[in-house]
């Protein structure tokens, strides 16, 4: 199984509506690829909240819609903000029916909404014990944050270096969301709390735009990049189902698998993706991927090997702080990524040498996780 | 309101009468006390909890289970509460 063709749109508070976002990734992934849309057999939409901010579902119909007269198999995937690490996952097993598998990824999250962004985003977690009891998502995130920072001594300094590295990153990423703002740590530290601990730049952006990928079963040109494993996971929805919120056991469970999988080991991914909706996310990825022990991710941070210099580099686009996180496309932007990097076509960020490369997506509060290895064929 | 299967003590949100796991019956749990043991104080309001900012409180029973409640009241970690008279 081979990735042949990734697409974006740039991620921002953008003028695009949702229908004119998915357009521009379609056309931009088969663009990119050396198929045309007749070669397609089959289409997955990953998207969260095109009904309560958009109203707008019955997505794959809306797709069907660009494309006249070619009416193949379209579905529509939703598990939150890893909607596009589901939709991959689910599309790799249809590959066994369908040579060319396209999955599109959209949102539209700045303007026009019915209901509000707070409210909408919430819907991720349980209704009855967490959202009704004011849990909105900052604050389950935060909470993850007290329990962590409590747990392992940190104090808030290295989320602001978190921070500070992705809005490093982002900054040679024009199709990031804060490419070229100039952000500081001394802006990041005096931002306004949201929930505390956690400030405003501790959390992702609403984020507009699209990202889309083409699987084929077969290799058939040379920019294709190999899948060696995708594996997806679940946990509960609620947080009072936790008994530990310093890890996220859908992770841990998923990348075990995709590691046995690939034959590979931490160690021998050269690049990672993974989900920071919020900074402390990021700490918890790095250790449930295996970077490091429980506790210890604060020296990845302060030792470098996460930055773009360093021995594993991390979010090198930017990740969901400063790439953005337009939550029906983020996992697939997180593949756009690895693709780019392994084929060597990062332009100013490529990173030297790179093979393998790691997403992790995960939806809610750790509720679903998909974990997804390439390499280069 | 917590549940709780008598055979295998796995425990739910939702009153589920049969536990799918050992078929045992499944019953509320009452009368427990809690302490809080994390919290995060919300200072961003939004369409169903305007008045920010407020408290919300990560609880532990004695047994283990876990609860989430909202408060505009100041409490510590280790504080004991009763959740139900803390709803707000």
């Amino acid at each position: 199984m081979f990735i042949s063709g990734i697409g974006r749109t740039k991620f921002g508070a953008l003028s695009e509506s949702l229908p004119e976002l998915l357009y521009e990734t379609m056309y931009n992934t088969l663009k990119d690829s050396y198929l045309n849309i007749s070669d397609i057999g089959a289409i997955f939409v990953s998207n969260f909240l095109g009904g309560p901010l958009n109203g707008q579902l019955h997505l794959n119909s809306l797709v069907s819609s660009f494309l006249p007269d070619i009416n193949i198999p379209i579905i529509r995937i939703e598990t939150a903000c890893a909607s596009s690490g589901s939709a991959i996952n689910q599309a790799i097993h249809s590959l066994q029916k369908y040579e060319n598998i396209m999955i599109l990824g959209a949102e539209k999250m700045t303007s026009d909404n019915i209901m509000g962004p707070i409210e909408s985003l919430a819907m991720a977690s349980d209704r009855y014990t967490d959202q009704m009891n004011g849990l909105i998502f900052p604050a389950s995130y935060a909470l993850i944050a007290q329990q962590y920072m409590q747990k392992y001594g940190i104090n808030h300094e290295v989320l602001e270096l978190v921070s500070l590295i992705n809005h490093q990153h982002a900054n040679l990423n024009p199709l990031a969301h804060f490419y070229n703002k100039q952000i500081t740590l001394v802006k990041i530290s005096n931002s306004p709390m949201v929930a505390s601990p956690l400030n405003l730049f501790d959390c992702s952006p609403l984020s507009d735009g699209g990202a889309g990928v083409i699987l084929s079963r077969n290799n058939e040109d040379d920019r294709d990049v190999k899948i060696l494993s995708s594996q997806l996971a679940s946990d509960s929805i609620s947080i009072t189902h936790r008994k530990d919120l310093t890890s996220f056991k859908a992770t841990k469970i998923a990348a075990e698998k995709a590691y046995k999988e690939s034959k590979t080991v931490p160690l021998e991914i050269d690049i990672f993706e993974v989900h920071d909706c919020f900074t402390i996310s990021e700490l918890i990825a790095l250790e449930d991927l295996g970077l490091c022990h429980p506790g210890e991710a604060s020296a990845l941070i302060y030792n470098g090997q996460i930055s773009r210099d360093g021995k594993q580099p991390v979010n090198t686009d930017g990740g969901l702080k400063a790439n953005g996180h337009p939550i029906g496309a983020t996992g697939l932007a997180q593949i756009f990524e690895l693709v780019t990097q392994i084929r060597g076509e990062a332009g100013e960020r490529q990173i030297n040498e790179v093979t393998k490369g790691l997403a992790q997506n995960i939806g809610g509060i750790g509720g679903t996780a998909s974990i997804t290895i390439l390499g280069k064929v | 309101m917590e549940y709780c299967c008598i055979k295998c003590n796995k425990w739910w949100n939702y009153p589920v009468k049969k536990c799918i796991l050992c078929d045992g019956d499944v019953v509320e749990v009452l009368e427990m006390k809690y302490k809080i043991i994390g919290y995060t104080e919300v200072f961003i309001p939004s369409e169903n909890h305007k008045r920010a900012p407020y408290f919300v409180y990560l609880l532990e029973s004695e047994e283990g289970n876990r609860k989430i409640i909202k408060s505009h009241d100041e409490h510590s970690i280790g504080d004991s509460i009763d959740p139900d008279l803390e709803l707000i």
